[in-house]
């Protein structure tokens, strides 16, 4: 114990001295440490104010709902149990006027408790000062409050203060709904909204809706006492075991089509993650390399004294030890520094709110990690190291420490330690991702990538040893240094590619997830839908929109309401546990419509679309999502009941679509098969951007007794989810980038002290400091452009694979441009890193360095 | 009767480079005694160098008969080498290779360090400090390699060769780097404290006015060692 001791003070005393020459490994163990901790701190913050502004979309950490009824006294004990719970109840209801004016509005009810939002705020006007939604909603003189969207004023042609009635029940207009906050979890709702307590909604017990298909949610939203909901999720299934009307949702489960893109968003910071802890640890290697590389002369002197091999292994492990620590301890420092400064500015940009704050396990992954990659990546070099034989120092310039044999590397003392720091690295990226499958199939691609390399660079330096020699004197020295032996080439292919394969996986994921993102907020979401049009309203209403210049867009479809009866002869009474879509699809008279081309937004999924001109037999198209819950297949019946006669029709397509990309139905028939019913128009009204309002109020006032429905609100606040999620996939996607070319700069100046020897030699030998660089930056060009080439295969390839199958599966496609600016960048860093190291020897006399060299 | 430190017979050392064989050391066969001090002298690639690094245990012999302090080299591994070189060899380089990061009183101490010589840090400082004294480099003794003239960094190679009081001391051209002066002024130096602790040293170089102030001289030449036992007049 003593003996080691002393052996590791012998090694402290070495280190003592000019801190300069740990520059370059401080710098890259600190880049790579700050880059997993920066990237992953980022990632923790962003992911958690977008899962706590999931929480609040929702209402509450978790909910429970259903549609038939109320909770139970005793459902409503569990709930409370559990945390704060706060019930909601969605329905509709036609409002109508207390004058002879015979005004009447559709609604869009949201009858909440006392203590509703538990979680952010109801927005409105005249919710100011010490006014309480419980106050504005509360009875008085006989009328109970409501907050209601300003165009039912407009409807009922009162104003704040004025009094309507719903089913006999009078209510008065106490002021005007902005917004709710879990507005966007809602669903597509038909109607105005208004806002009312529960106990108005209870005054009038037999209402129900007035339009068929639409359905009453009761909801209890919990904000839970200890936990969050992949804890209580699996509780409350269980003790709703027997009751599968109960429907349970996490907040991501509850955003409904953004939940996909969460789980996009969180995919792709773990893709993200991993590829830092790998740019990190190719950094962190090169440098202890580079570093075991320039000591080779102390390690030989050492040895020449009578050190013994392992004496040499805890010399420089202690160094590399100590060295790593203060290395990874700035670059946890300089990631907490810049992750607390960063998020408030990414905060304000992506409008969530992001407190300056330090992600305490996020820096202990960063140390975990920079300590498992300094040991890892360090141990063979100083395994070589041990073997170095002292008879370097009677001979001049060059490397002593050879690459181990075969067998050498098969050597328990060898092969365990790095297979433990490898299962080590291993483990922890599991435990970060979660997702043992992400990281055991990155960890494949990394080792096919690290073969290809080598190979590719033994391949090219082979290449250029038989090629015949050059006329221009730059480029033969150049390809020379190259494949000459000793030439760090192959390290630099390896270090390289492999980093910049990485960066370029990082950058077409980004701009795939991000145009993913875009493109769903892009599409034109319609900012009003009409419905119950007769057919001669349709050109009407159009021409009048198209007068206003507030329209951007504009479309039509027939609707009826009809009810799904059977499913595959089976009587849809019977079907149970299906999805909330399905539930709804079979709950009773739901709209139905004909199409004889499908909207540009809809992908058919299985199965072919009918001829525009199909006269035949009814057939149907549904959404694909209940295929799989209803067991359907192309070519399977359903029986449909519309104005009491029932019709048989075969499924002959599935499709997918966008909801609020436009009009879209559940169920669409073939052309013809709605002939012997009577049928209104559903029309989509998409206003100019800033339109919105006034064209509202245009409607309001030239068809007071159409009902048009604002679904803009609650689209809108998706778009700004897409659209924060976009941004934010653009930003950890640049700074992982940025760090990344940090990184790999820093690997770059790592191994400046076998240039500075070249460069020092040519010079001896005549060559100008300009003809030494141009050769250096040839070498470098050629050298990254090599990599380049190979990173971008790989690159694409690893991101096609990853996009092209689940769970992220999402289009795919490349950009010249951002590949070609990401390489060219690095091809230009790698040129300029070489450049600048050289030029830094060129700078003093060559009798001084060769001096030194001793 | 002299006791040797140095044994060899037919020894040969053949060095694979690139596609060719090179034959370094041709059945050299020599004898050095305890306490003598021996130079070897010879042309550029002669294979002087050679010789020293087999003798040291820093290459190892293709064949032939190694014996070192009696021990036979030919028999250790690697660490049984660096073993077999702390107890019973100094090292004088003729570029020094001090360790930079150290100053000179902790580069004369790393030699103890590493000899495992049992002594205390306190001990080990004071040897120390009376290796650098002997070489007059008492006022230097906390200044770094970068500090020290070419003179002075080698006087302090010879303390710390000279610390463990080894059997033998192996130097490879150790006035290679330094002024003509200078360069006299270590041999001096180094051959008197040799003799006082009785350490044989097998001197390297192709200075032949240093050569003459050896006890012997011998000659290499393409790898034969051509006149082993060549006395020097007094």
């Amino acid at each position: 114990m003593s003996r080691l001791r002393d052996w590791m003070r012998v090694a402290l005393i070495d280190l003592r001295g000019d801190l300069r020459r740990f520059g370059v490994l401080l710098a890259c163990l600190a880049l790579g440490t700050g880059t997993i901790a920066g990237v992953s701190s980022v990632g923790a913050a962003l992911q958690s104010a977008i899962m706590r502004d999931a929480t609040t979309l929702l209402g509450g950490d978790v909910e429970a709902s259903r549609a038939d009824r109320r909770a139970t006294p005793e459902e409503r004990a569990y709930f409370a149990s559990l945390g704060q719970v706060t019930e909601t109840i969605d329905s509709n209801a036609r409002a109508g006027s207390m004058d002879d004016s015979g005004n009447s509005a559709f609604l869009d009810v949201l009858a909440v408790g006392d203590n509703y939002p538990l979680l952010g705020k109801v927005i409105s006007p005249q919710l100011t000062g010490d006014v309480t939604l419980k106050d504005l909603l509360a009875e008085k003189d006989g009328a109970f409050g409501a907050l209601v969207d300003p165009v039912i004023l407009d409807r009922l042609g009162i104003d704040i203060g004025g009094h309507f009635t719903v089913s006999d029940v009078e209510y008065e207009a106490r002021g005007t709904l902005v917004s709710v906050p879990d507005g966007a979890v809602r669903g597509f709702h038909l109607g105005l909204t208004a806002l009312i307590s529960i106990p108005a909604l209870e005054k009038n017990p037999d209402a129900r809706p007035p339009m068929p298909g639409l359905l009453t949610q009761h909801r209890y939203k919990i904000s839970l006492n200890e936990g969050d909901y992949t804890t209580a999720m699996p509780l409350m299934q269980a003790h709703f075991a027997d009751d599968s009307t109960w429907k349970i949702r996490s907040p991501y489960e509850a955003a409904g089509q953004l939940s996909r893109f969460y789980d996009l968003f969180i995919r792709f910071l773990l893709i993200v993650g991993l590829s830092s802890l790998l740019v990190g640890g190719v950094g962190i290697s090169n440098a202890v390399s580079a570093y075991i590389g320039e000591r080779q002369r102390s390690i030989a002197t050492l040895r020449s004294l009578g050190a013994t091999g392992p004496r040499i292994l805890v010399h420089f492990f202690t160094q590399i030890g100590v060295l790593s620590l203060v290395g990874i301890g700035l670059g946890l420092l300089i990631g907490a520094l810049l992750t607390a400064a960063a998020l408030p500015v990414l905060g304000r940009i992506l409008s969530v709110d992001l407190p300056p704050s330090v992600d305490l396990s996020s820096l202990a992954v960063a140390l975990a990690f920079g300590v498992l990659a300094a040991f890892g990546f360090s141990y063979l070099p100083l395994v070589r190291a041990r073997k170095l034989r002292p008879a370097i120092l009677f001979r001049t310039v060059g490397s002593s420490i050879q690459n181990l044999k075969t067998r050498e590397y098969l050597e328990p003392g060898v092969v365990l330690p790095l297979l433990a720091s490898g299962l080590g690295i291993f483990g922890l990226a599991w435990l970060v991702t979660r997702n043992f499958e992400l990281v055991f199939w990155y960890t494949v691609g990394v080792i096919g990538t690290f073969i290809l390399l080598r190979v590719a660079g033994w391949l090219l330096q082979a290449g250029l040893r038989r090629l015949p020699p050059l006329p221009s004197s730059s480029w033969r020295n150049a390809l020379r240094g190259i494949y000459r032996p000793g030439s760090p080439a192959p390290v630099v292919i390896l270090s390289l590619g492999l980093g910049l394969a990485m960066l370029l996986l990082i950058s077409i994921l980004s701009s795939n997830v991000q145009s993913q993102l875009t493109g769903q907020v892009q599409k034109d979401a319609p900012t009003f839908v009409a419905s119950g049009l007769f057919e001669d309203e349709v050109p009407e209403l159009q021409t009048f929109l198209e007068g206003t210049g507030k329209l951007q867009n504009f479309n039509f479809s027939p609707s009826l309401t009809g009810a799904i009866t059977k499913i595959k002869g089976v009587p849809v009474e019977d079907i149970k546990n299906v999805s909330e879509e399905t539930s709804f699809m079979i709950s009773g008279e739901i709209p139905i419509t004909w199409q004889a081309v499908p909207g540009a937004d809809t992908t058919i999924t299985d199965g072919k679309w009918w001829p525009a001109d199909y006269d035949g037999p009814p057939l149907v198209s549904l959404r694909d999502r209940v295929k799989a819950d209803l067991g359907l297949e192309v070519g399977d019946k359903i029986e449909i009941t519309l104005f009491g006669d029932t019709i048989e029709v075969t499924v002959a397509n599935f499709r997918d679509f966008q909801f609020q990309n436009g009009l879209n139905f559940l169920v669409t028939l073939s052309p013809h098969s709605l002939d012997d019913f009577p049928a209104t128009y559903l029309a989509t009204i998409k206003a100019k951007e800033g339109q919105e309002k006034s064209l509202e109020r245009d409607l309001a006032r030239q068809y007071p007794d159409l009902t048009f429905i604002s679904i803009g609100d609650a689209l809108n606040q998706a778009a700004n989810i897409l659209s924060q999620l976009s941004t934010a996939v653009n930003i950890v996607g640049a700074l992982a980038v940025v760090n990344g070319l940090l990184v790999l700069a820093g690997t770059m100046a790592a191994g400046r002290k076998q240039r500075e020897a070249d460069a020092v030699v040519n010079k001896v030998l005549g060559s100008t400091r300009g003809d030494v660089v141009k050769v250096f930056a040839l070498e470098y060009a050629l050298l990254g452009a090599f990599s380049a080439l190979l990173a971008s295969g790989v690159g694409i390839a690893g991101a096609y694979a990853i996009t092209s199958r689940p769970p992220m599966d999402i289009d795919f496609s490349v950009d010249p441009v951002l590949i070609l600016s990401v390489l060219v960048g690095a091809v230009v860093l790698t040129i300029i890193t070489g450049a600048l190291t050289t030029w830094s020897a060129l700078s003093t006399r060559p009798a001084q360095y060769l001096r030194a060299l001793g | 009767m002299s006791v040797p430190v140095i044994q060899t017979e037919k020894t040969n050392l053949e060095l694979i480079s690139g596609h060719s064989k090179l034959h370094i050391l041709k059945d050299v066969t020599m004898q050095v005694n305890a306490g003598e001090v021996v130079a070897v002298v010879g042309p550029s690639g002669s294979g002087k160098t050679s010789l020293l690094m087999v003798l040291g245990g820093l290459e190892r012999a293709t064949n032939g008969k190694v014996v070192v302090a009696g021990q036979d080299t030919s028999t250790l591994n690697e660490d049984g080498l660096a073993i077999f070189r702390r107890k019973n060899l100094g090292i004088l380089f003729q570029n020094f290779h001090l360790i930079p990061s150290m100053t000179a009183l902790e580069n004369v101490s790393l030699a103890l360090e590493i000899a495992e010589t049992g002594q205390s840090i306190k001990e080990i400082r004071q040897a120390a400090t009376a290796a650098l004294e002997e070489v007059g480099l008492s006022d230097r003794m906390t200044h770094l390699p970068s500090a020290l003239s070419g003179g002075e960094q080698q006087r302090v190679g010879l303390a710390r060769a000279m610390v463990t009081s080894p059997k033998l001391m192996l130097a490879d051209e150790p006035t290679g780097n330094l002024d003509q002066d200078t360069g006299a002024m270590v041999i001096e130096l180094m051959f008197n404290l040799a003799r006082k602790k009785g350490a044989a040293v097998l001197l390297i170089t192709h200075d032949r006015s240093l050569a003459a102030k050896a006890d012997r001289r011998m000659t290499m030449n393409h790898g034969h060692l051509t006149t082993a036992n060549e006395t020097v007049p007094a």
